[in-house]
């Protein structure tokens, strides 16, 4: 007999899953030795890549003199549209975005030649001598002016319930307004990377910072021109992504590939930051319009809502995302009779793309900005008017024709506002904005109705893979990346109760297209939702194989895994000698797992459906103040109660929605995108675009996880956690603007990010001067 | 090998590195190319602290966080560096690590060995001023104590960006550690070697350019005469972003860091001599007492981390329209001393020595000494506007400093960063305030003189009517609170 591995110890533990565990990589994190792609040795003779770039944002005949660039120092080898031999489509989902700009030019800064050279300076000294010669063109830049040209990326659509034209007619009251929504900048700390490898069958290996391996690996076999199989591409960890990977990380490692095949070398392209804030998409900026016809209670008779994306240069991830903007312009509220429609508006600048919310933060801040304005014509409280409108049994039917059927929103809202003392704060701050000659309160609280699943159906699926080895050591993996959000963690608790072994018998390892193929993107925060059921699946399988085997073809009764001991019947076997046996009995440790969420479809043609198999909730307090001199601000406290369904991980949830919410804070405060005139992005580094530190939150900043189970049956009947709380933020731009009323005055208009110039903008009422040289 | 610079000697992680390369090479990329990759790079600008690293750069010190992306490693001659692979003693890991463990601290964890080392380097600057007994009594429990030390954790953290957090958990490992009292890191961990430190490096052959840190007033002057388009350097937090964001190079550089007759620091109740190559960290320090209006503000220019190597003569030397500390030298009439290689020191008011955007009156083989100041006491303010609290640059910067005899303006100085090319003072303005009672009528027509005589641009900070109308509110903000009428700020307001 072969002589077995030595027997891994089981541990002891209790239902890992709902423990609030430690991040699997959390001691290397603060060791610094968790390795990102930039931190993996590169063999020998790699090269590096630097990219040439369009000068102007629009141009036509665009002609390369490359010549004094490849005789630059340390160039081996330059390519451009003409080199690629496949495709020079890199669109994830329509035609449309380039690996290489050839001939004409879209924005500026897209990507026209790339070289690779022996180090990344002198690659990026060499790219600086190109010259080129074309014919500028006029640059269009906004959304308003892509809509006067009726130029769009993609068709616009709309979603119709009732009548609301007929129901704003009839209507007692209305409000009428706009909005204008600037972008953001993903930020990730870790920026853009591909390190490619040549393989041996003429294919590669590709290293890369993404969410989406599977589709890195379908672009880059689609640019060299073979089969998916020659090509491999991994992923261990990002440095953050929030959407910023999901279809911005394939670029990069198509022109390594490409270089990585030409010069049978490894390849690093790595983005300099500034680089990577003006080559890669962003949110999306929007200009929206509502209208609003209520009676005077402030209950919502019929909604027009507006939205009009810039989607940039093409059209990416454009669909899916004003889509999410069009589910989400409800938010929270019933609207009765409404009609949404969507603009897919092309513009020359870089091409917008996921980023946590997907849509879905812009659509639901242009219906909270109508329901404060609402509320301040009736004189009402906002919080109020924002109750009498959530949904609720028999106002339950969204504008899509999904019925909302967990009403726990209304129960939310009631304990914030006892938790957080609403309304006695409202007094309290009634009272000191009377008493102060110019520092003002504001206060807010806001709810947030987000809707899980990819609204694309197909993307709703996942595998997984789970070997154990014969020392009873188990391998997990799974289609989900990790980019910081726990998703590692969680999919191990799971798979490690599901054994009823420790964690720290679960070894988590790189997602990878050669373990699990055709996997979706780690996107829509599905990630748990999908891979955990799918590696669950696995875990059932080969649990059910091992009940099977210490039946030894009796009735299989039902088996008990936990406390790294498994029972079946009078059986009590530990762990490591149940997997033993098995081995010598030849029963299959390995198993692959997958998943499909049910129930879920949309038709696109009637814009009726059930997209989401659920929604996730959330409600945030927030209160600021504000100094009506200088329009300075500060988020004085935050309180939030959040819907994570039954919590897999307390710690990781908590993280999550403190995270989003400060992410959504920058979005909605200082992080300020600005193009100039010329459609050059001029907040283009860290020095210039200002995102959150640690000054940015308040003392009191207390998150409470709201934990209800799922009533669908998704994974312990938890609920998905990583976008919903970046909309929590909404309640700080709400309480801003709430800080900027005057007595007896209309609530004024307030630009999104409400800087400080903003907010005093708004403060002084003047409206003209809130986009004096702000640019497009 | 003209472009390797003579070998230095420093501490790393306990052991002693020998090395020769460029002049400008970073210590970023020098522990990225060496293997040590737990230093991040995240935006090669000294913006988001995930390379910071500890530096002890003298025996009188604690060891310090700072931008390795910035950070020219030539510098390093002599001194101690401590990266993210040696905070751990013996493999145990150090109480900054731990806490970030327990709170849940790191997410995707790429900015975590940079608040990992911002946060062992304020434990350490606590345990150093502490002193072995531990120093002094805790402060005793009270709100405005808990609000204080969270500010303190909050600024320990300022000079590093995380996205995923929210930074909650962070603050609160900072707030664990500030209630754990730490030896200092020097004594598990190595020590600054003065004897090496006092050393020269080797400037023979074949190691003739590159990077050059003289140690006397004559040896730079020497220096200079020799090799006088050479660029200087003292923290390099400016220049090197010349060699990080615009591949340039830098072949030869001349480091006044070691100079000590640039290192002056004296701050008398009434005036103060700062000498070039003071940080802006030490000057913070040794303002508190006497110059109080210029220790609050320096907290709001750049990061701990900046702070720890950015100088007063760089950011003189600058002369960019923002430089932080132009508007309140400007206000102070100080007084730039200029040296030469071969002439006499020369004493020029700063009025004088700002020419233009980006321009001084500093000429090749020309350097500046110290400055020097008088007036302290007069009343000083100086307030700044950017769209971000911490770590941003200044939209509109405004210092206002009065005497008064009785409720009469006997002198007053307004000086603006951030209205035009260069910082300037409006003399005119000046000159109406003089002999002038503060009155409302007064300030009124002040704030129509403000907006009517600046013009500036508007740019990614913000817009021409926003400046212009900020410049105007806050010298009228300053003049109300001369006349001691209750400003109460946003900050500090829950404090009282």
């Amino acid at each position: 007999m072969r002589k077995l591995a030595a027997t891994a110890e089981a541990g002891v533990v209790v239902a890992a899953v709902g423990q609030a565990a430690a991040h699997e990589s959390s001691e290397k994190h603060v060791r610094g030795t968790a390795a990102y792609v930039d931190d993996m040795p590169v063999p020998a003779g790699t090269l590096f890549v630097a990219t040439g770039w369009a000068p102007v944002a629009a141009a036509k005949g665009l002609r390369l003199d490359l010549d004094q660039v490849r005789q630059s120092e340390g160039v081996i080898d330059v390519c451009t549209e003409a080199d690629v031999p496949g495709s020079n489509d890199v669109s994830p989902v329509h035609e449309g975005d380039v690996l290489f700009a050839s001939g004409e030019v879209s924005f500026h800064g897209q990507v026209v030649f790339a070289v690779a050279a022996t180090s990344q300076h002198l690659a990026e000294v060499a790219v600086k001598k190109a010259i080129f010669t074309y014919e500028a063109q006029p640059v269009q830049l906004t959304a308003a002016a892509a809509r006067a040209t009726e130029d769009f990326v993609l068709p616009t659509r709309t979603f119709q319930m009732g009548s609301p034209a007929l129901a704003m007619q009839n209507a007692t009251r209305q409000v009428q307004g706009a909005l204008h929504i600037r972008g953001q900048e993903h930020f990730y700390l870790e920026g853009q990377v591909a390190l490619v490898s040549p393989t041996e069958d003429d294919g590669v290996a590709v290293l890369v910072s993404s969410q989406h391996p599977s589709e890195v690996q379908k672009l880059v076999a689609s640019t060299l021109g073979i089969a998916l199989n020659r090509v491999t591409v991994s992923v261990r960890r990002m440095g953050g992504a929030f959407g910023g990977k999901e279809t911005q990380a394939a670029p990069l490692a198509c022109i390594a590939a490409l270089f990585a095949r030409r010069t049978g070398r490894a390849i690093k392209y790595r983005m300099p930051r500034q680089q990577d804030m003006m080559q890669t998409g962003k949110r999306h900026d929007f200009e929206n319009e509502y209208r609003l016809g209520f009676d005077d209670q402030g209950v919502i008779q019929a909604a027009e809502l507006t939205l009009a994306a810039r989607c940039g240069y093409s059209a990416d991830l454009s669909d899916s995302i004003v889509d999410r903007a069009m589910f989400h312009a409800d938010n929270a509220y019933c609207l009765q009779n409404a009609q949404i429609t969507g603009y897919r508006c092309r513009t020359n600048t870089v091409s917008n793309t996921a980023f946590r919310g997907f849509g879905g933060p812009q659509g639901m801040l242009t219906i909270e900005a109508a329901m404060d304005h609402m509320a301040s014509t009736l004189d009402i409280d906002p919080v109020d008017v924002r109750l009498r409108n959530l949904y609720r049994l028999g106002n339950d039917e969204t504008p899509y024709g999904q019925k909302v059927t967990d009403f726990r929103l209304g129960r939310m809202m009631d304990q914030l506002i006892e938790q957080s003392h609403y309304r006695q704060r409202r007094q309290g701050i009634a009272e000191f904005n009377a008493r102060q000659s110019y520092l003002r309160r504001g206060l807010a609280l806001t709810p947030v109705k987000f809707g899980i699943s990819f609204t694309a159906t197909h993307l709703n699926q996942a595998g997984a893979l789970i070997h154990i080895y014969s020392d009873g050591s188990v391998h997990l993996n799974h289609g989900g990346t990790e980019m910081g959000q726990g998703l590692l963690t969680k999919v191990q608790q799971i798979v490690a109760s599901a054994f009823g072994v420790s964690t720290a018998l679960v070894q988590v390892s790189a997602t990878a297209t050669d373990k699990v193929p055709n996997t979706s993107p780690t996107a829509a925060s599905s990630g748990t939702d999908l891979n955990a059921m799918a590696a669950l699946d696995a875990a059932n399988q080969i649990k059910a194989r091992l009940i099977a085997f210490l039946a030894q073809g009796d009735v299989v009764g039902p088996g008990e895994f936990s406390d790294g001991k498994v029972r079946h019947g009078d059986v009590i076997w530990d762990w490591a000698d149940l997997i033993q046996a098995a081995y010598l009995n030849r029963v299959s440790l390995s198993a692959t797992g997958f998943y499909k969420t049910p129930d879920i479809h949309f038709d696109r043609a009637t814009g009726k459906g059930q997209p989401f198999y659920y929604y996730a909730f959330g409600v945030a307090c927030s209160e600021v103040v504000v100094d009506t001199t200088t329009g300075e601000y500060r988020l004085s406290q935050v309180d939030i109660l959040h819907d994570v369904g039954r919590s897999l991980n307390p710690a990781l949830d908590q993280g999550q929605i403190e995270g989003g919410f400060v992410q959504g804070l920058g979005w909605l405060t200082t992080e300020e995108l600005l193009w100039n005139e010329a459609g050059h992005l001029i907040s283009n580094s860290p020095s210039n675009y200002k995102i959150p530190t640690a000054f940015d939150i308040p003392d009191h900043f207390k998150v409470t996880l709201f934990q209800e189970d799922n009533p669908e049956a998704t994974v312990f009947h938890s609920k998905a956690v990583g976008e919903p709380p970046l909309m929590l933020a909404i309640s700080v731009w709400c309480a801003l603007r709430d800080a900027c009323r005057r007595p007896m005055q209309p609530l004024p208009d307030l630009a999104v990010p409400a800087t400080p110039e903003q907010v005093y903008w708004a403060l002084s009422g003047r409206k003209d001067a809130a986009d004096l040289g702000r640019g497009p | 090998m003209t472009d390797i610079s003579n070998p230095i000697q420093f501490w790393l992680n306990g052991a002693l590195q020998a090395h020769s390369g460029r002049a400008d090479e970073t210590l970023l990329g020098y522990l990225r190319h060496s293997g040590r990759v737990g230093t991040k790079e995240g935006c090669a600008s000294g913006d988001c602290g995930a390379c910071t690293v500890l530096v002890q750069t003298d025996d009188e010190h604690a060891y310090k966080p700072m931008n390795a992306c910035i950070l020219p490693v030539q510098q390093l001659h002599g001194q101690a560096v401590i990266t993210v692979e040696g905070l751990p003693s013996n493999d145990v890991l150090h109480p900054a690590q731990a806490a970030l463990i327990e709170t849940h601290g790191a997410q995707c964890g790429f900015c975590t060995p940079g608040f990992v080392m911002a946060l062992a380097g304020w434990m350490d600057e606590q345990a150093f001023s502490a002193g072995p007994d531990g120093g002094g009594q805790p402060e005793a429990d009270s709100p405005q104590a808990e609000t204080r030390r969270l500010k303190a954790c909050r600024e320990a953290i300022s000079g590093n960006l995380c996205r995923c957090t929210g930074y909650r958990p962070i603050l609160q490992a900072a707030t664990h550690l500030a209630s754990r009292p730490t030896r200092a890191l020097f004594e598990t961990h190595q020590r600054l070697d003065k004897a090496l430190f006092d050393s020269q490096p080797d400037h023979s052959a074949p190691y003739k350019t590159g990077f050059r840190a003289p140690q006397t007033l004559n040896d730079l002057k020497d220096l200079l005469r020799q090799q006088p388009s050479a660029n200087l350097i003292a923290g390099g937090t400016d220049l090197m972003l010349e060699v990080t964001q615009k591949q340039g190079r830098f072949d030869q550089l001349i480091s006044l860091a070691r100079v000590p007759a640039l290192q002056s620091l004296q701050i008398s109740p009434d005036s103060a001599i700062i000498g070039s190559a003071v940080t802006y960290q030490d000057l913070q320090a040794a303002a508190e007492l006497h110059w109080p209006a210029l220790h609050h503000f320096l907290s709001r220019l750049g990061s701990p981390q900046i702070r720890n190597r950015g100088t007063v003569g760089g950011n003189l030397g600058t002369a960019s329209p923002i430089g932080d500390l132009l508007p309140i030298l400007l206000a102070m009439d100080a007084t730039i001393v200029m040296s030469h290689f071969e002439a006499a020191d020369q004493n020029v008011a700063i009025s004088e020595f700002l020419q233009g955007y980006r321009k001084t009156q500093l000429q090749p083989g020309n350097f500046i000494k110290e400055v020097q100041v008088t007036g302290l006491q007069d009343f000083l303010r100086y307030y700044k506007i950017s769209k971000r609290q911490e770590d941003d640059i200044a939209a509109v910067s405004v210092a206002v400093r009065l005497k008064l005899d009785a409720d009469q303006i006997t002198l007053a100085r307004i000086a603006f960063g951030g209205v035009a090319e260069q910082a300037l003072r409006l003399p005119a303005l000046e000159q109406a305030l003089q002999g002038q009672a503060i009155t409302e009528a007064l300030m009124t027509s002040l704030h129509q003189q403000v907006l009517i005589a600046l013009n500036p641009i508007s740019d990614v900070r913000a817009s021409r009517d926003y400046r212009r109308e900020m410049a105007a509110n806050l010298l009228v903000r300053a003049l109300k609170e001369a006349l001691g009428l209750p400003m109460p700020q946003i900050y500090g307001l829950d404090d009282a």
